[in-house]
């Protein structure tokens, strides 16, 4: 949930809200149920499937070599995603509290906090998950909370945005927002209890649907259109309509700073199931090995692009392939899987 | 009642003799039978045995003018009192008691030391002593079930001088395993006392392998909630295994709190824990990066009293913390003998001289002292340890890049505490919860007079 949370944060609904208007809540409603109902499936198989991820699935379904293609297609997706999210965190951190500090910086502290986040065992990502959890969502829900005040329901109308074409047609992009899907995929061979965390899977899915969705109701009725398809980061934009009383005229430093850790963990977790994933195929002694190679990766991916806006465009083009990633090649190996077995039967 | 083997044996299971340390069997012979007495080296009082029961027992008449019923008429200690059963026996024997048995009776002869009083108890009442037989009966005393092992460690060439504390269906017999291997590899290195004082810190990290707790009562609510413990002869604190965040939050007394109140307390603990280790960074970082969270008029009156301040913010901060580095170790390295509230004082005084000279702010100065306050109300000597080493590094965050700094560095100490593990448990996590610490503990259920059972006369 923590991992799916931080998302929040980031730029996500920038297009989508650019392309669909007011319709984007029932768009993210949609992303949410369809996300629920592509993850069930491929979580249930795995679950059925032993002790063993989705790398494993992949040797049953193509071999060594099916296996390392699939270790190699996660990884690049997902260093691509962290790179992305690295440049789009340091970049808000600059522009929203450090107008005058070089974002190189912010980039350092950000890769420090993912480097060794993801350094360690899945449980303790779990654990930090837990931890930082209540606070997360709680400045979201006060977010949330102080700017339905500044909001006006009519502005919400059309209800279908642009159109049911568009809101139905956004749905593969969309779906990218789930990308996360694929932590209890990877890591359900390590649990103890397979059928909490494939469970926990579609309740987060749900979860954030909701909260994604009631967000995108708020900022669209605090910041209509055209003007609120023009910002970049909704909820921080949201965060300064929420006002501390006379002792603390800003809280939106402090709400940078909570969010920050969800970034911090959705990076490490990222970079983890990466690690994860190319350890299992190409066998390393363990996940660490490929940490630091992925982490410097994904900061070069990060500095790439000359400016915010060709990250933004970037991110959002590569939306579809993160999509497919999360939930088509699951489905695709659980497929191939069973072909290759009533194959071996018969 | 059984015979005197079958006795001796079935005690000896019950009170877990030889294992467990401090159970003394003493066996004389009287013509054809046996006169047994049990007590607990600690909690009963030393030379009480000695005179009341040992003594008496060398010049018993010889078998036949001995009758189990007349017993009591031969001891010349004030209390005694007949028993029925083993159980009554064995609970007296908790109690301090010396219990006696002959031709199926046994006679509870009150010898038990009274906490507060003089003799060996006056070192155990509160907090540990220096006798390692003393400390185990400290425990002891508070668990009061024959379930408390206390097993000797077994080090090479050593023998006597650690003992490994459990209660026994409460520990898992992994852990024990694991600590006892532990303990003796260590114990084993020169001598005991230097080499596990030394080895619970040589582990490269902020946490030690075993922490240190020098109260009895806190080791005994521990003991019963699955932890495991080590005494060693000449240091008066257990080491405790594993540590585990609910472990190093929990002060003395807690376990006579109500729920409620306990859990407040907690809290308030983790909550100034966290206002001791952010608060210097948060000064520097509030006003050298976001002054826009400050209210404009607080803002314009903090700026006229900085100017009274002649060095940069961050230089003041650190310099106080340096100061109060200096507080917390040239006391104990110079043997002073000081409270804490002495300390505090001085420390007080002293940040209001440098903010008098214009060397530091009110603002700063405030933060100085709340941080030296919060520093003495962190229970645990090990999570002070920690707290201090992150003042630091909060303020070297908040110094670069502000909050943003200060979250960082608290992400890392987030990740650093979500992985850490002791003997397979972890610091914070979900199967800590079967280390958090209970209330319902034996040690609340103790029955009748703790220190002893009500006297009767002899």
């Amino acid at each position: 949930m923590t991992l799916l949370s931080a998302q929040l944060s980031h730029p996500i609904l920038l297009f989508p809200i650019q392309t669909i208007g007011n319709g984007t809540w029932i768009a993210v409603l949609l992303a949410g149920l369809l996300a629920i109902l592509l993850y069930w499936p491929a979580a249930a198989a795995l679950q059925r499937l032993g002790h063993g991820n989705l790398i494993d699935l992949a040797r049953q379904a193509g071999g060594a070599p099916g296996e390392m293609a699939v270790a190699l297609i996660l990884g690049a997706a997902l260093v691509f995603d962290a790179g992305a999210v690295m440049r789009e965190t340091a970049e808000m951190t600059i522009s929203f509290a450090y107008p005058h500090t070089p974002q190189t910086f912010a980039m350092v502290a950000v890769t420090m906090c993912a480097l060794y986040g993801s350094s360690g065992r899945t449980v303790g990502i779990i654990r930090l998950g837990r931890l930082f959890l209540p606070g997360l969502l709680l400045t979201v829900l006060l977010v949330i909370a102080g700017s339905v005040g500044w909001g006006e329901p009519r502005f919400l109308l059309p209800l279908w945005g642009t159109g049911l074409q568009r809101i139905l047609g956004d749905q593969v992009p969309l779906l990218s927002l789930f990308l996360p899907v694929l932590f209890p995929l990877l890591s359900v061979g390590e649990a103890r209890d397979r059928q909490h965390l494939v469970r926990s899977g579609a309740v987060a899915l749900g979860a954030y649907t909701a909260l994604l969705s009631a967000t995108t109701v708020v900022y669209l009725m605090a910041f209509p259109l055209p003007v609120g398809g023009s910002v970049a980061f909704p909820l921080h934009f949201m965060s300064r309509l929420t006002i501390g009383g006379r002792f603390l005229e800003r809280l939106d430093g402090i709400w940078l700073c909570i969010w920050a850790f969800g970034t911090a963990i959705y990076l490490s977790a990222i970079l983890h199931m990466a690690a994860t994933a190319l350890a299992g195929a190409f066998a390393f002694p363990s996940h660490r090995v490929a940490i630091l190679p992925l982490g410097a990766l994904a900061a070069t991916v990060a500095l790439f692009p000359p400016d915010m806006g060709r990250v933004l465009v970037d991110h959002f083009a590569a939306a579809p392939l993160f999509a497919a990633v999360a939930f088509g090649l699951p489905q695709a190996l659980i497929l191939l899987a069973r072909l290759r077995r009533r194959g071996a039967r018969t | 009642m059984a015979s005197h083997e079958q006795l001796r044996s079935e005690l000896a299971r019950r009170l877990r003799h030889p294992e467990n340390l401090g159970i003394r069997f003493h066996t004389f012979r009287v013509g054809p039978e046996h006169i047994l007495a049990v007590f607990i080296q600690g909690l009963a009082h030393e030379e009480r045995v000695r005179l009341w029961v040992l003594e008496p027992m060398k010049h018993l008449p010889a078998a036949g003018a001995l009758e189990s019923g007349t017993l009591a008429e031969h001891f010349a200690a004030p209390y005694t009192r007949t028993v029925q059963s083993l159980d009554q026996a064995i609970d007296g024997i908790l109690d301090g008691d010396t219990a006696v048995f002959l031709n199926g009776a046994a006679l509870l002869i009150e010898t038990a030391v009274r906490p507060g009083g003089a003799g060996p108890a006056a070192g155990v009442a509160e907090s540990f002593g220096q006798g390692l037989i003393e400390n185990v009966a400290a425990v002891r005393r508070r668990l009061r079930t024959p379930e408390f092992i206390a097993a000797a460690l077994a080090a090479p060439g050593e023998t006597g001088k650690a003992a490994l504390l459990y209660v026994e269906g409460r520990a898992e017999q992994q852990l024990i395993g694991q600590v006892r291997s532990w303990a003796e590899q260590r114990a084993g290195e020169e001598q005991v006392r230097r080499g596990l004082a030394a080895g619970r810190a040589a582990r490269i990290g902020l946490l030690p392998t075993l922490a240190s707790v020098p109260w009895p009562g806190k080791t005994a609510v521990l003991l019963d909630a699955g932890y495991v413990a080590v005494l060693v002869d000449g240091i008066a604190e257990a080491l405790v295994a594993p540590v585990t965040a609910p472990m190093l939050l929990q002060g003395p007394g807690d376990e006579h709190q109500r729920r409620a109140l306990a859990g407040i307390k907690r809290f308030l603990r983790v909550l100034l824990a966290f206002v001791v280790i952010l608060a210097p960074g948060m000064i520097v970082a509030v006003l050298e990066y976001h002054q826009e969270m400050i209210p404009t008029t607080f803002l314009l009156a903090l700026a006229s009293v900085r100017e009274t301040a002649t060095l940069p913010i961050v230089m003041v901060m650190a310099g106080l913390e340096v100061l109060q580095q200096l507080f917390w170790t040239v006391p104990f390295r110079l043997q002073f003998n000081i409270s804490a509230g002495q300390m505090l004082i001085t420390f007080l005084l002293t940040v209001t001289f440098l903010t008098f000279v214009g060397l530091t702010g009110p603002l700063t100065a405030v933060s100085a002292v709340l941080g030296f306050i919060g520093t003495l109300n962190v229970v645990s000597y090990d999570l002070r340890n920690l707290v201090q080493a992150w003042r630091w590094a909060g303020l070297a965050g908040a110094a670069l890049f502000g909050l943003f700094g200060i979250a960082t560095v608290i992400f890392l100490l987030a990740v650093y505490l979500t992985q850490h593990e002791s003997f397979g448990v972890p610091f914070i996590g979900e199967t800590g919860t079967r280390f958090t610490v209970s209330r319902r503990s034996s040690a609340q259920r103790e029955r009748g007079n703790a220190y002893g059972s009500p006297p009767s006369s002899g």
